[in-house]
């Protein structure tokens, strides 16, 4: 009897105990960024705009707030300076790695592409990796929604990461021209 | 004295003569693919050898009140516990290394370092040698990434925890960050290993060197002489 008993006990306090200590670990490490705009966020924002009052557009869901991206997937928040009618839109992108390309694109209030920052890159050092350099980003700088942006040529063993980069472009400035009233409202 | 020696001798095995990545050929995945940068090799190998050093620790603590039918659950539940710390502290602190690592930091779980120092070592030893053969073990393993890192870093990037190294830096020679690369560079560090350790192949193949000879039990020499 015991035989049978003692395996699935000790299995089950081992599993009980092991979740307890992580449900600690988790409290203890993890910090809710939901709606706030991270040093490196901020870091970004000014790289683009130079210093300003940024603030990260939210909507009340409930009990609970949660960043405005207006239903589009690769979006994760809108940054605005409604002062200065300018804003940044923060999306996460597939290029060569699944969500390679976590990225912040500023729109001017003439609607076109100010600059980018990148807050990571997941893409292979070296060649995916190069997407993300100046020399390449500054091409899209002045791209409005009326640009062909496929007309920026696609980096030699970079394809996929240029190509990710352009539908993050392409998102930022469709999703601006179709809701710019809502944003700077 | 002869205690301190085997203390000794657990701990620096794995760094050359049983280094679990360059002479047990075990982790080749994370191996193979963090090993882009040399920062993100160091990195995999101080969390494997965290993982490494906390579950052997505990592993023995506990070895004589896991009954040996639930063990292999046991143990792979306490590894993942680790894991899963691990994956916290790292997504809190060091959010860049936790993306840079991505799937490969979960993976430490089915690791087969770690779950082979556990039901080969841990298992059976007091926790003083346990740690200190995780430790050795660990170290042995981030040594092997520091090294394939650096020389896929350099040679494919032209640069070394992101400093430029002239020439190198104009022309990289991008073969040695792509998969190729570092099939190339792990059989040159295997080789450089084998030099050091002095290791020559066996003279002659025969059960007393063969790995599978427990489960065949002589079978294929039957077969080869039908």
């Amino acid at each position: 009897m015991k035989s049978k008993i003692m395996p699935p006990l000790v299995l089950t306090v081992i599993c009980i105990v092991v979740c307890g200590l992580l449900v600690i670990a988790h409290n203890a490490s993890h910090a809710d960024k939901t709606g706030v705009v991270t040093p490196e966020m901020k870091k970004g924002c000014e790289e683009i705009f130079g210093k300003g009052d940024y603030s990260m557009l939210m909507k009340q869901d409930g009990h609970e707030k949660e960043p405005v991206t207006f239903g589009v997937k690769q979006v994760d928040s809108v940054i605005v300076d409604k002062a200065k009618k300018r804003c940044l839109f923060e999306l996460t992108c597939d290029g060569y790695a699944k969500g390679g390309l976590h990225l912040l694109i500023g729109i001017n209030d003439n609607g076109s592409i100010e600059g980018m920052h990148f807050l990571s890159v997941g893409e292979t050092p070296g060649l995916g990796a190069k997407a993300a350099e100046k020399d390449y980003t500054d091409k899209f700088k002045g791209l409005s929604v009326e640009s062909d942006i496929d007309g920026v040529d696609d980096l030699t063993a970079a394809t996929y990461s240029s190509k990710g980069l352009k539908k993050a472009c392409e998102l930022a400035l469709e999703t601006y021209s179709v809701h710019k009233g809502e944003i700077f409202a | 004295m002869n205690e301190q020696r085997k203390a000794i001798y657990e701990f620096t095995k794995g760094i050359i003569k049983e280094n679990p990545v360059l002479v047990t050929l075990l982790g080749m995945c994370p191996t193979l693919a963090v090993t882009v940068l040399a920062e993100n090799g160091i990195g995999m190998g101080l969390a494997t050898t965290f993982v490494l050093v906390c579950s052997n620790a505990v592993i023995s603590l506990l070895k004589n009140v896991i009954p040996k039918a639930v063990r292999l659950p046991c143990f792979i539940v306490i590894i993942a516990g680790f894991v899963t710390f691990i994956d916290f502290m790292m997504k809190g602190y060091l959010p860049q290394l936790h993306s840079a690592l991505g799937v490969f930091l979960q993976l430490i779980t089915v690791n087969c370092i770690i779950l082979g120092r556990a039901e080969a070592f841990a298992s059976r030893n007091s926790i003083g040698r346990s740690v200190l053969d995780g430790l050795g073990m660990g170290i042995g393993f981030t040594l092997a990434l520091f090294a394939m890192g650096s020389v896929r870093e350099i040679l494919g990037l032209g640069s070394w925890f992101g400093m430029k190294i002239p020439y190198l830096c104009d022309n990289p020679m991008t073969i040695f960050i792509m998969p190729a690369g570092g099939f190339f560079v792990l059989g040159c560090l295997i080789a450089l290993v084998n030099k050091i350790a002095n290791r020559k192949p066996p003279v002659e193949i025969s059960c007393a060197n063969c790995p599978n000879a427990s489960a065949c039990k002589g079978q294929c020499k039957a077969e080869e002489g039908a």
